[in-house]
């Protein structure tokens, strides 16, 4: 756990015998796949680091409609900024597979701070990012459509390797539905058209950009 | 001028010397209505505490096509992202109405955030709303269709003046539009039934709120 601390952006600066307080003050806890971390509205009582596994945090609407921000891996602290600012959570933690997670309750996450203010300074660095991160996001949403939409999530996914661009993420029709905030009948009528036209190829559970991808649809 | 800073919601807790020093250490300016604060894509040369107007922050794409993220208020802070990352403007700000800021350079505002353990606070505090904001606007777009987010909108800006719950300040079509991601048209076609369905009333640029907007258009 320790490793996995260490390598987290939050905490990254904190010395071992920092990091071992850190530890002494979180709770582990197991997250079932498919079980929630949190809901929307519930009171903000602590921060997170995930330890292991898939966690997604989501939005959704009362038909059940889903937007997905961000699929978070291990290493990653979430939460710490609610601590600031808000009484109750604005969006859902869903575990994607199996997860450990550890939580700081508010009131041991603020004596941290004091503590180790340095904190302070890697939670500046992670506000922007994610302001960065929202601000990329509305835009597209507001100024492209949805095929514009796809087109940046599919170039922000891509890895290269030896045989191309390559998304490994496991992405269904509807995965990718939920994160551009459209149909899956929608997204199954783009992806045909770019599997048409040479552009994409899907395989199980993966997907191999081909070509650039095109600026218009 | 001490008057107004030590009414910034953000600046609550500054002693009034730290106050005087800020007072000192900026530079006031005045800038009329429809006057750039900064541009989409600027290097970052300064931050701004906003004392009296109006201002808003949007993005455009290359047909135009606007949306504002969110209009500021006496006391908000300004631009401040970009001095603590480098990176150029993460959007444009124009005023909306003549406005007067308080000016301090990125070398003032980078010693004040060492020299001043409060001012990182306040700064995390302010991030941390904005992270907030963005991410109900970004809920809004993913989830709710155009009527949805009109009323979002309205009930965000709502007043109750003399009993009567209206929106006092002058909005346009195209102002709406440019908020919740929509066209002009779009909007007239929603305003008009909402008119002709007796829930508001347009009076003197004003939206004087009859009934509750229905859940759904």
């Amino acid at each position: 756990m320790r490793s996995i601390l260490a390598q987290t952006q939050l905490f990254c600066s904190l010395t071992d015998e920092e990091l071992a307080r850190v530890e002494s003050l979180g709770i582990l806890r197991n997250v079932a796949k498919g079980s929630i971390l949190f809901y929307e509205n519930d009171v903000v009582e602590c921060m997170y680091v995930l330890l292991e596994g898939r966690l997604k945090l989501y939005s959704s609407n009362d038909s059940g409609r889903e937007f997905v921000y961000h699929v978070a891996e291990p290493g990653i602290s979430f939460g710490e900024l609610a601590l600031f600012c808000d009484e109750r959570r604005s969006i859902c933690a869903e575990a994607e597979t199996d997860c450990v997670v550890m939580s700081i309750h508010k009131t041991d996450f603020m004596s941290l701070l004091l503590t180790t203010p340095e904190l302070k300074d890697q939670m500046l660095n992670s506000a922007m990012k994610i302001i960065f991160s929202l601000t990329n996001m509305v835009r597209d949403f507001a100024l492209k459509d949805v095929y514009g939409r796809i087109r940046v999530l599919f170039e922000r996914l891509a890895q290269p390797t030896d045989e191309g661009l390559l998304i490994d993420e496991q992405m269904s029709q509807q995965d990718i539905a939920d994160r551009v905030g459209a149909s899956r009948e929608m997204i199954a009528k783009i992806m045909r058209e770019l599997v048409a036209g040479g552009y994409v190829e899907t395989g199980r559970k993966r997907l191999m950009i081909l070509k650039k991808l095109p600026e218009q649809f | 001028m001490l008057s107004i800073l030590q009414n910034v919601p953000l600046l609550q807790g500054f002693s009034e010397e730290q106050l005087e020093y800020m007072v000192q250490v900026g530079v006031k300016r005045s800038m009329p209505k429809g006057a750039f604060v900064f541009r989409e894509g600027d290097p970052a040369e300064g931050m701004y505490v906003l004392l009296e107007g109006q201002t808003r922050y949007f993005s455009s794409d290359n047909q135009g096509k606007e949306f504002v993220f969110l209009i500021a208020e006496p006391g908000d802070a300004m631009g401040e992202i970009s001095l603590l990352d480098d990176e150029p403007r993460g959007w444009s700000v124009q005023c909306e109405e003549n406005c007067t800021f308080l000016m301090f350079s990125k070398q003032e505002f980078r010693e004040a955030l060492n020299r001043e353990p409060q001012v990182k606070d306040v700064v995390i505090l302010n991030l941390a709303r904005m992270v907030r904001t963005l991410s109900t606007t970004m809920k809004n777009l993913a989830l709710l269709d155009v009527y949805g987010r009109v009323r979002a909108l309205f009930e965000s800006m709502l007043e109750t003046v003399d009993g009567q719950e209206m929106i006092s300040q002058p909005l346009t079509q195209q102002a709406i539009a440019d908020r919740v991601g929509s066209s002009r048209e779009m909007i007239a076609r929603i305003l008009k039934e909402l008119v002709f369905g007796g829930y508001i009333r347009l009076e003197n640029k004003k939206i004087i709120i009859i009934q509750k907007l229905p859940e759904r258009f």
